[in-house]
């Protein structure tokens, strides 16, 4: 190792560290805070403000080069990331390039990474829904992964309570499968997505159809005008950053809020290396950081950590975290750290067209489109596949890509794509996948990235129960969208690889049993109890929701069970 | 190139006529080496964009967007040496069929020979569904470029589609009528 600069042990000591600054490293980071403990934020990125550094936010069309399209040169140096629709050439700066963050595929894995001071709460589509009783059930009815600790009771006031700070915006539908949340004013439909709700909940009575909910200030309330944050403008230009603050990130809402408390440190371009264990106590004593810059190696110290390094990079700092205690990694006596690894199952979109309605249109960018929540085995099993999907939709009138009737040349044509053309529907599934055993990550023997840290070896794939999945999206989305008046139905199979999805989860499970899972039911490890994983590492299964709310919900609810403990002297 | 081709494509240049742009296509390969525009390709790549996408009504045309001088720059950052040679390829086939047509090359046709030639390969294209001529699969996709170079441009955003960079909210339903145009953004 490089140059060992142990400071004095008394200043780089705080109460609380955090890893990571991204979704759940930042509601970590403000819960802390506000429970007036001083907190060290570690984040390998560089610092991004809020605003200042939303360098393209503003930027028309037409200021880019290339009108928001990538350079041939970035996207031959970024063959992955390249594939992730949200990469362009407005963006590019808040995603980590391939070639300086390196990984091993034992099988194709799309591992997408923003490394930077908010982490991917800056360039996330900001979807945002609870789990249901269902879905916390899920393993136990059907015999996969291993029961879950908590249930949904467990977690609904914690949803709530970070619903509330984040502000989400939504319709309350009253659905067991989805429940309703504390909600800002929903986004509307438009004319041809509610004839297709009409038509599919008349004719399918197990299947609901509704606005999506976002993390969107569709009317912000006392608490978010606080934060600094205003009402959404609709330009949908959000992942370049929110210069109004109107969508939920780490920069715009929990990282400064906690900065105001006075209890917050950051410290940007520290790429967490490991967890420091002491044998005596039986504790994490702390961090050790390689500075991204300089390469140089310091340690932080702290009562408690918390592991929100985003679900893969969690496993790869506790696998990384050996002792002679943890030869294996940092609380796995069981071997299972890094396994039981799964994603969604984004494989099916359907497009389609529909006639009429020509005499409406609509206004404003929605940053929302139309959901169905899972409708497959939710009371019992019914199909000869595990689980479910949840299907979402949006319609759109045709724009100036289109072809038009007649000629493409001329005034006529040019008149003609002014404009709108007829009307198109989008749909796509969003699948639960079953983590299992051999879904795993693990380090690399021989090679490591440029911060002297082994490389992740990813090793999952899709199954049948995936590919089945998805054909019976095919059949009932097919169906539902004929229900509905479409024509010219087309199905289409994405053919993407895993963690293109970038839900990414698992390999740090929650259980009850230390010897079927690494964390307790307040995500603490069952083997070294002041380190807790909230981020996506620690999910047991994967569900069909977005899963980025429930991150959320988990870590403030850790966090009042570590200060809780804290305060007994259990910690 | 299959019999089958040349008789479909000479048909749209009408009876009488023995110009085929795939041919012409295909003895220009050798002439395009280079796989930057010259200054004369641009100035023809602007009067291909201006017939596609003509000033009209007031409102501006290709030229007045410098559609042409964006693709120049956009396919220098973006596009393999390949498609900027077929690209090129594309436009020098459009000219030589002109000459061969007319006996004029592109920029000194008059507006109705212009239109009249850029139609037949329009149609072609239509017609040439199973991509299996690359002259026509190549106007194409010029044709795009175009399209997106004019409506993503300051003239073409703001006067011939509606503007809005800050909508300020969402409307699910407004009513529309023929004539309103669409949002830039659709
Ligand atoms: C285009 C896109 C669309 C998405 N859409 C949605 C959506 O609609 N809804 C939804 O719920 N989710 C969505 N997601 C997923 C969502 O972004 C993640 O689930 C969420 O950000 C995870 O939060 P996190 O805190 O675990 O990780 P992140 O937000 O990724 O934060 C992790 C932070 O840890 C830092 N870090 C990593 N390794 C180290 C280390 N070794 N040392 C120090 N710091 C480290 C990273 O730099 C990063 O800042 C989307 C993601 C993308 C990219």
């Amino acid at each position: 190792m490089v140059n060992l600069n142990i400071k004095g042990k008394k200043d780089n000591t705080y109460d609380a560290i955090v890893i990571g600054s991204g979704i759940s490293g930042g509601w970590a980071a403000k819960e802390f805070c506000d429970k007036g403990l001083r907190t060290l934020v570690l984040e390998r990125g560089k610092n991004v403000v809020h605003v200042q550094d939303y360098t393209t936010a503003m930027k028309s069309p037409w200021e880019f080069p290339n009108r928001g399209k990538l350079p041939l040169k970035i996207k031959e140096d970024n063959p992955i990331l390249s594939r992730c629709y949200a990469y362009g050439e407005d963006t590019k700066d808040l995603f980590s390039d391939d070639k300086n963050h390196p990984y091993l595929q034992d099988k194709p894995f799309d591992w997408i990474r923003s490394y930077q001071v908010g982490g991917k709460s800056l360039t996330w589509a900001r979807q945002t829904q609870r789990w249901s009783t269902y879905d916390f059930e899920g393993p136990l009815r059907d015999g996969y992964a291993v029961d879950w600790p908590i249930r949904y009771e467990d977690l609904a006031p914690w949803y709530s309570y970070v619903e509330r700070f984040a502000g989400i915006s939504g319709n309350k539908d009253g659905l067991d499968t989805l429940p309703d949340g504390e909600f800002l004013q929903p986004w509307e439909m438009n004319v041809v997505e509610k004839s297709i709700q009409q038509r599919i909940m008349s004719h399918y009575k197990d299947r609901n159809v509704i606005i999506g909910r976002c993390a969107h200030l569709t009317k912000p309330d006392a608490i978010h005008l606080q934060q600094g944050r205003s009402q959404c403008m609709a330009r949908r230009l959000c992942r370049r950053g929110c210069p109004f603050g109107a969508y939920f990130s780490s920069n715009a809402s929990t990282l400064p809020w906690a900065a105001r408390t006075g209890n917050l440190t950051i410290r940007p371009d520290a790429v967490v290396h490991s967890i420091i264990y002491d044998e005596e106590t039986g504790r994490a004593t702390g961090v050790r950081i390689i500075d991204r810059l300089t390469k140089e190696a310091t340690e932080y110290f702290a009562h408690v950590i918390f592991v929100n390094a985003s679900a893969l990079n969690s496993n790869q700092i506790l696998l990384n975290s050996t002792s002679s205690r943890f030869p294996n990694g940092l609380g796995n006596d069981n071997g299972l750290l890094g396994k039981y690894v799964a994603f969604h199952n984004y494989l099916g979109t359907i497009s389609a067209k529909i006639d009429g309605f020509q005499d409406s249109y609509y206004y404003g960018r929605r940053p929302t489109s139309i959901v169905m929540p899972n409708f497959r085995n939710v009371h019992k099993q019914e199909t000869d596949f595990l689980r479910g999907y949840m299907v979402f939709y949006s319609a759109k009138r045709g724009g100036w890509t289109r072809t038009v009737e007649g000629e493409q040349l001329g005034s006529d044509y040019k008149e003609a794509l002014s404009e709108p053309g007829d009307w198109s529907v989008f749909m796509m599934m969003q699948g639960e996948t079953i983590p299992k055993e051999q879904s795993k990550v693990h380090l690399s023997k021989d090679q490591t990235d440029q911060w002297g840290i082994p490389l992740l070896r990813i090793d999952v794939d899709y199954d049948d129960n995936d590919t089945k999945m998805r054909d019976d999206f095919f059949s009932e989305g097919t169906a539902m969208l004929e229900k509905a008046g479409c024509r010219d139905i087309k199905t289409r199979d994405r053919k993407q690889n895993p963690g293109l999805d970038i839900h990414e989860m698992g390999g740090v499970r929650m259980g009850k049993d230390p010897k079927t899972s690494l964390l307790n039911g307040f995500n603490q490890m069952h083997e070294c109890p002041n380190v807790f994983v909230t981020d996506g590492a620690c999910m047991t299964s994967t569900s069909t929701q977005n899963p980025s709310l429930t991150f959320m919900a988990l870590t403030a609810r850790a966090v009042d069970h570590a200060v809780k403990e804290m305060k007994k002297g259990n910690l | 190139m299959k019999r089958r081709d040349v008789l479909r494509t000479l048909v749209f240049f009408g009876v009488g006529s023995l110009i085929n742009p795939a041919h012409i296509w295909m003895s220009c390969s050798p002439k395009v080496d280079r796989d930057i525009m010259d200054e004369g390709q641009i100035v023809l790549l602007g009067e291909i964009a201006e017939t596609i996408l003509p000033r009209h009504k007031g409102l501006p045309g290709a030229k007045d967007a410098r559609v042409a001088q964006f693709i120049d720059q956009h396919i220098t950052d973006c596009y393999t040496g390949q498609e900027r040679l077929d690209l090129i390829q594309c436009i020098i086939t459009i000219d030589e069929t002109a000459k061969a047509r007319f006996k004029k090359s592109f920029v000194r046709l008059g507006a109705k020979q212009r239109f009249e030639l850029l139609q037949a390969f329009d149609r072609a294209a239509k017609a040439n569904k199973d991509k299996e001529n690359i002259a026509y699969t190549n106007y194409s996709k010029l044709r795009s470029l175009i399209v997106f170079g004019f409506f993503t441009s300051e003239p073409g955003m703001k006067k011939c589609l509606r503007y809005a960079a800050i909508p300020g909210k969402y409307s699910g339903q407004i009513a529309y009528k023929k004539g309103d145009k669409i949002w830039e953004f659709n």
